[in-house]
């Protein structure tokens, strides 16, 4: 902390120094000095990232797939085929339904979690490090579970019925199947928002409380008016992050409802539909990609619009 | 049992299994890209200097997958009967564990595929047609191989526009496996022959939390009532058929069997698929293949059970689930690759899965031996006359969705059969 000014007084004399003479050999070497510090991550970058992205945009053109190979350029073919493709429009009406379901839920209990985390309670290290488990579960371990939980033999089912309900097959029926799946997501990532929300809670200044206090705000208005104003920040993460994530859900469809989009596609998501034609045997690689693209512009606009909002209301 | 298979087991374990595989290959795979493959094949093309060394070794890589010690057994017996056959030649067998075709087709596209390996079936038009393995006929004219051999239905599976592209290993075809005890409470003598027959024994051995017939929504076992009510599977050009009249009939049958109360999915009562119901004592009937026998013996050692043929309705109607040996078309071996398969496929292959018991030998002549020894799956080996093979023609994968979503939308939310299947066929033609 100390260092940080002098730090910046020494660099602002060294960059008007530079700026003086373009060439200097100093700068110079401080430039390449600094590409051959982050050369290590450009290169894997570019390699796994960048590389493959550009190559996807150029297969989303073309009629290829994995057996075939090459089998001819097709335009925007692979893009008009979405919007003609019934399942897709599943996918995709599926994948919507499971963001705007999960992301509310998920950012609301993970806050109240950590407000009441937050207060001073007796063993809530030991309720911080519960909640947060299933966080650092891999999905593919918590997904096995709840297959077990929701079969129709299972855990819960055996629970209800001693209570005299008669439940349904939750990951069979088309209406419930989705729904369950939201569930367990946002039991599994509640932990890692909780945390997030706990990290920014602690960074709120107590004068503000103090402050509202003498003012003679209620525990109520407190939190409204100042806590989760000054959550802001963490808020625009945790409801981005989970955006991305939740236009991105695999694992949980993956498995527990047979990879194959669940009883009448009805747990069909884009990712899992995009799985399918880029691997799973609909060999249709060119037209996975397009569909990748979509998501990816769909995200970016969210994400850029969502930014805006937030933007706006810091104004 | 057949991993990355959708007609075998379809048992979620068994994919989650593979998922957890997956993603510990994934980081594995990251670390040591692809040096296995480059260096058995630059392994096998060093000695290359023509004639100079008398004993010139060539590698061979094989893949498959293997899903029991058993299955494995089998084939490594197999290996070592061809190498001691063929001293030149080596063979490294490479199973595949998860998703099977996941990885033979991203081996196919960066043309690092085994030089031999399993195929199935139900994927093998796609392979046939795009070009993406080598047939075997200038090889077959060379070596003087006799087709005749093999069981007709499960060679025609693997040929396209008359081209044979594969050879079988072995199949399974559906019978009607059933639960004697539970026969015997019910009073009844002898095992359905009739669609009429089965609908009445159901219904009456549905009671005490059990099934009649447990039967998943699944084309792979509805297929058989669609030959049985006189039908196909394919056109006469080999293209998905799924609307056809028979295709209808069959489904309004299981769709009569589901609202009468005597015929549910596994997953309804609590069972994995249908031979895990069966094996629970949840099923009193399944339609299933020769693969149950071993999962029954292990899962519930004490279960009486039987096997019969499946029930007629205008005619007999089963299927035939084969896998077959195909040479990559990137082999640098086409030669030592195609004694290899017509090793494995042919008798003295064949005997080791004739004796293994876990699927029939393609070769014809030895059925009536595997009768012998396995007089419990005689019920199997006699559908192989009839059988129609498990193949629906292009985009393989798409077509079996695209039919079992709708027999979904039949025993979920009882659809008419009749719009249902015109809609699957109008899906797969855009």
């Amino acid at each position: 902390m100390e260092g940080r000014p002098a730090t910046g007084a020494r660099l602002r004399a060294q960059r008007a120094y530079a700026a003086a003479s373009p060439w200097n050999a100093d700068r110079l070497q401080e430039t390449a000095t600094g590409y051959l510090f982050v050369l290590p991550v450009l290169a894997v970058y570019a390699v796994f990232t960048v590389g493959p992205a550009v190559w996807a945009a150029i297969l989303s053109f073309q009629d290829y797939n994995l057996i075939g190979g090459f089998r001819g350029w097709v335009g925007a073919g692979n893009y008009v085929r979405m919007l003609r493709d019934p399942v897709f429009v599943k996918a995709l009406l599926n994948t919507v339904y499971y963001v705007l379901g999960v992301v509310p839920t998920q950012t609301f209990i993970a806050l109240v979690m950590a407000v009441v985390l937050n207060m001073e309670l007796r063993g809530r290290s030991v309720f911080r490090t519960l909640y947060y488990l299933p966080s650092v579960t891999s999905s593919v371990v918590i997904s096995l579970l709840f297959l077990q939980i929701l079969s129709e033999q299972g855990l819960l089912n055996a629970a209800l019925r001693a209570l005299g309900f008669h439940p349904p097959n939750w990951l069979q029926n088309t209406a419930l199947a989705l729904p369950s799946i939201m569930a367990v997501n946002v039991w599994t990532t509640v932990g890692t928002m909780m945390i997030l929300y706990l990290a920014a809670l602690q960074n709120i200044p107590t004068e503000l409380y103090e402050a509202a206090e003498i003012d003679g705000a209620s525990p109520w208005q407190q939190l409204w008016h100042v806590t989760v104003p000054q959550l802001r920040n963490a808020t625009f993460f945790v409801v981005t992050n989970g955006i991305i994530g939740c236009f991105q859900v695999f694992d949980q469809m993956f498995i527990m409802t047979d990879g194959n989009g669940g009883p009448l596609n009805s747990t069909m998501t884009l990712m899992l539909y995009i799985y399918k034609n880029a691997f799973g045997g609909y060999n249709a690689m060119g037209y996975a990609a397009a569909i990748s693209f979509a998501l990816f512009a769909m995200i970016l606009v969210i994400v850029i619009v969502q930014r805006r909002l937030f933007r706006e209301e810091a104004a | 049992m057949r991993r990355g298979v959708s007609w075998s087991m379809p048992s979620r374990s068994r994919r989650a299994m593979g998922a957890v595989l997956l993603a510990g290959l994934m980081t594995a795979l990251a670390a040591c890209g692809g040096s296995p493959a480059s260096s058995s094949k630059s392994g096998s093309t060093a000695p290359g200097a023509s004639g100079a060394q008398e004993q010139t070794t060539v590698t061979l890589t094989l893949s498959g997958w293997s899903s029991s010690p058993a299955e494995l057994k089998i084939v490594q017996d197999q290996i070592a009967a061809f190498e001691k056959l063929h001293p030149d030649i080596k063979v490294q067998w490479q199973p595949v564990p998860g998703d099977y075709m996941q990885k033979i087709q991203t081996e196919i596209a960066s043309h690092t595929e085994p030089d031999v390996f399993y195929l199935d079936s139900s994927v093998a038009y796609d392979l046939m047609s795009q070009g993406a393995i080598q047939p075997l006929d200038p090889y077959v004219a060379k070596y003087k191989t006799d087709l005749s051999r093999f069981v007709p239905n499960l060679l025609k599976a693997f040929q396209y526009q008359g081209k044979t592209y594969g050879f079988p290993k072995g199949f399974s075809t559906l019978a009607l496996v059933y639960n004697t005890r539970l026969f015997q409470q019910a009073g009844i003598g002898q095992p359905p022959k009739s669609w009429a027959e089965l609908e009445a024994d159901a219904r009456q051995l549905t009671r005490n939390g059990v099934e009649g017939l447990v039967m998943d929504p699944d084309f792979a076992r509805l297929g058989a009532l669609v030959e049985q009510a006189g039908g196909t599977l394919v056109d006469s050009q080999g293209k998905a058929q799924l609307d056809s009249p028979s295709a209808i009939e069959a489904a309004a049958f299981y769709q009569k069997l589901v609202r009468e109360g005597v015929l549910k999915q596994s997953k309804d009562v609590g069972a994995q698929w249908a031979g895990d119901a069966l094996a629970k004592g949840k099923a009193a009937m399944v339609f299933e293949g020769n693969w149950v026998v071993a999962a029954l013996r292990q899962e519930s050692p004490d279960l009486r059970w039987s096997v019969a043929p499946l029930p007629q309705g205008k005619q007999a109607g089963s299927l035939a689930f084969t896998v077959a040996y195909v040479m990559g078309k990137d082999t640098k071996h086409p030669e030592a690759a195609y004694q290899l398969i017509d090793f494995l496929t042919g008798p003295q292959g064949e005997k080791f899965t004739e004796q293994g018991g876990l699927e029939m030998p393609s070769v014809e002549s030895m059925l009536s031996t595997f009768s012998q020894d396995y007089p419990e799956q005689k019920a199997f080996a006699e559908a192989a006359s009839y059988a129609l093979p498990w193949q629906l023609g292009p985009n393989g994968q798409t077509v079996i969705d695209a039919v079992n979503k709708a027999l979904q939308s039949i025993y979920l939310q009882g659809a008419d059969p009749k719009q249902a299947l015109q809609q699957a066929q109008a899906s797969i033609h855009q």
